[in-house]
């Protein structure tokens, strides 16, 4: 330390070492630092399973029924990567995709009536299912051949429809769909949580829902992808591409000030030293001061050793519970994964239930997703606040990170992130700022 | 990019020549000044196999390993310096931690680099160095000292590594086999280094195909289908 950089990053979480990564590739100097010994922050896979209980206070420890503890590998987050969401695109203009494997999800689920029904992945399933009526089957199609064909580019798609003033409501009505599928659509393909998405205008819905479909075409059987070992990987794939790229690392590291001098940010002082820079990336654990309080997410972490009933025998799924069907405003998440991804010991599954807490007794609000996860052999309950911060960072240069949401996929961090760029560089976020600048792969097996 | 069948991963400190040694194996050559920026990801096809050789990038030194970095590897190459005792028992405080996260079966090679700079490794490099004829003359006259690490003491720490892996010395290469002195400067023991842990790893590949086939997907590889039709209930 003692030197001077263009950015200093404080935290390894995701959003973090996304931007560390993009920063290091476009040729500035970059300190990255994080006072824990491990990479992820809030998204890291914690391992072995002993650190796990011992981070949520269960002093007896794992019993010896769990196996190795060096097998596990659990997230602390629950989410999944859309197989065409802007995370892959990410992964694949950087080239980091060398240094992880992804396994498909094998289904998505979906809860109605107290039961839960695969979200049909093919066309064969989708006339079998039970999810829908004949007849409304039969309108959901046009409504969907709508939405592939729908470019808003182009006016002659629009098909009386106004991507800027339709509200999706009366995209719905015009397609004289049911209440059913009206809530199958909303939140088992566009993902919304809330029903707050029906009077906005249609053209996010309608992109949502191509994002859908198109990462389900990707692969078949479910939209998402995950990563083996954990998505802790995700943020140690990217510090590695920023270390290649002139990034210095530190872990173990504690931060003791963050030095602002006319109300700009000039430095970190760590251990008595103090690393100059122009520029400050944090997550919102470095600067409690400047973040405000957005909102809870509970996070059940919940240890199986049974696939979820009536999955299928999955060894990986999603489970969504919408909201109207178990009276609350926001829906309930259940994203499972197992032994078959590197992430827990042989025979054994993690099925994380998650939600935006809405009651002062937030884990009875999930109970409808645990009654699904039963008999549960060992649960974590995580509350964690939302934060965000209090400024765009135009005038301090310190830019925080918004905390990992309660939805089950990366496209409001890659947001987060295209946002911290532009407000950083003055310029649009583009996708080829990600690409490497220089061919670092060397070989005869180059192809 | 093909995916790799294997990993092997280079640890040890700075300076004890790492990028010298890859880059001599791959590239033939010994730069005068080496940072490992901008080179820290190596393929080698080796028979029908490819394999990927990973060397820590320049800065991730200062104690910014994670776990991926060995993650799965079967073959960790630890290597000190000879002229430098510190880097030897840096690889068991440091650096034996992190193979964790490495193949339950990984091998371990144990790489004394930089003896072309000791007395004891004068003999060794003569013969090398009479092929390199824009070899400074002054070079091969210059004093040498010797040795600070006698390759018992690395043998010592191989069967060190075992206990602390919980490997039988019957199911592992003998340490003999496993403990190198090279020269990255010269190319002295650098390609019988590389390709024996080349030869030890195509069995292990053939091995794990044999009992895990691999249900992981490509996504760097996979072409978008045409959009004649959205993928849900159409």
């Amino acid at each position: 330390m003692d030197e001077e950089y263009d950015v200093i990053v404080l935290g390894t979480g995701l959003t973090e070492c996304i931007l560390s990564g993009i920063m290091s590739v476009n040729g500035k100097k970059v300190l990255h630092m994080d006072r824990n010994p491990y990479y992820g922050g809030e998204s890291s896979s914690i391992t072995p399973l002993e650190e796990l209980y011992k981070r949520f206070q269960l002093l007896e420890g794992p019993p010896e029924s769990m196996g190795r503890g060096r097998d596990w590998n659990v997230d602390l987050i629950p989410k999944f990567l859309m197989a065409n969401g802007q995370l892959v695109k990410m992964l694949l203009y950087t080239e980091v995709t060398r240094y992880l494997d992804f396994k498909v999800v094998e289904g998505s689920f979906v809860y109605k009536g107290g039961k839960i029904y695969k979200v049909p992945s093919t066309e064969t399933e989708a006339l079998a299912s039970n999810l829908m009526g004949m007849f409304e089957k039969r309108r959901f199609r046009k409504f969907l051949v709508f939405v592939a064909n729908f470019d808003e580019n182009d006016p002659k798609t629009f098909e009386g429809v106004d991507p800027q003033t339709t509200s999706m409501r009366d995209v719905y009505r015009k397609f004289d769909l049911g209440q059913d599928v009206i809530d199958f659509t909303g939140h088992a393909l566009a993902l919304y949580r809330t029903d707050d998405y029906l009077d906005q205008p249609c053209l996010e819905t309608v992109n949502r829902i191509k994002l859908y479909s198109e990462s389900l075409a990707r692969y078949g059987k479910s939209p998402y992808l995950y990563p083996l070992y954990g998505l802790g990987e995700l943020p140690q794939g990217f510090a590695r591409l920023s270390a290649i790229y002139g990034g210095t690392y530190m872990l173990n590291k504690p931060v003791d000030d963050i030095i602002m001098e006319n109300g700009k940010v000039v430095g970190v002082k760590s251990e008595g030293e103090v690393a100059r820079c122009k520029q400050l990336i944090c997550d919102p654990s470095y600067i409690p001061d400047r973040v405000r309080k957005a909102g809870q997410v509970i996070r059940i972490i919940c240890i199986l050793s049974h696939p979820i009933k009536n999955t299928n025998d999955a060894n990986s799924c999603q489970i969504i519970i919408p909201q109207n069907q178990v009276n609350r405003k926001s829906d309930i998440y259940v994203c499972m994964i197992s032994y078959a991804h590197n992430v827990a010991a042989q025979g054994k599954y993690i099925a994380i239930a998650s939600t935006t807490v809405e009651t002062t007794d937030p884990e009875k609000e999930v109970e409808p997703a645990l009654e699904l996860l039963e008999p549960i052999d060992q649960k974590f309950v995580a509350i964690s606040d939302l934060y965000e911060p209090i400024d765009d960072g135009c005038e301090s240069q310190v830019f925080c990170s918004c905390s990992y949401d309660a939805t089950t996929h990366f496209e409001t961090t890659c947001n987060d992130i295209k946002d911290i760029y532009k407000r950083m560089a003055g310029t649009a976020f583009d996708f080829e700022n990600m690409k490497r600048k220089q061919n670092d792969v060397f070989g005869e097996a180059e192809q | 990019m093909r995916k790799p069948d294997s990993k092997i991963v280079l640890l040890g400190d700075m300076n004890v020549g790492k990028t010298s040694l890859l880059q001599r194996y791959m590239e033939r050559r010994f730069p005068d000044t080496v940072s490992t920026v901008g080179g820290a990801f190596y393929l080698k096809q080796w028979r029908s196999y490819n394999i990927s050789i990973w060397d820590t990038a320049g800065r991730e030194q200062f104690h910014g390993l994670g776990s991926m970095y060995c993650r799965g590897a079967a073959a960790i190459i630890l290597t000190y310096d000879v002229n430098h005792r510190q880097s030897l028992v840096e690889l068991e405080d440091r650096f034996l931690g992190l193979t964790d996260t490495a193949s339950k079966d990984c091998l371990f090679a144990i790489v004394g680099n930089k003896v072309d700079l000791t007395e004891e490794g004068a003999l060794a490099g003569q013969e090398k160095e009479e092929c390199s004829p824009n070899m400074d003359a002054g070079d091969r006259v210059s004093p040498r000292a010797p040795k600070q690490v006698q390759l018992e003491d690395a043998v010592a720490l191989y069967k060190k590594i075992l206990k602390y892996k919980m490997l039988d010395e019957q199911d592992v290469p003998a340490a003999e086999q496993m403990c190198f002195e090279t020269s990255a400067k010269t190319g002295y023991n650098v390609d019988l280094l590389f390709e024996t842990l080349f030869d030890l790893v195509v069995p292990m590949i053939l091995q794990q195909r044999a009992e895990r086939p691999s249900h992981t997907v490509d996504i760097s590889s996979h072409k978008p289908p045409k959009r004649t039709r959205s993928g849900c209930c159409a």
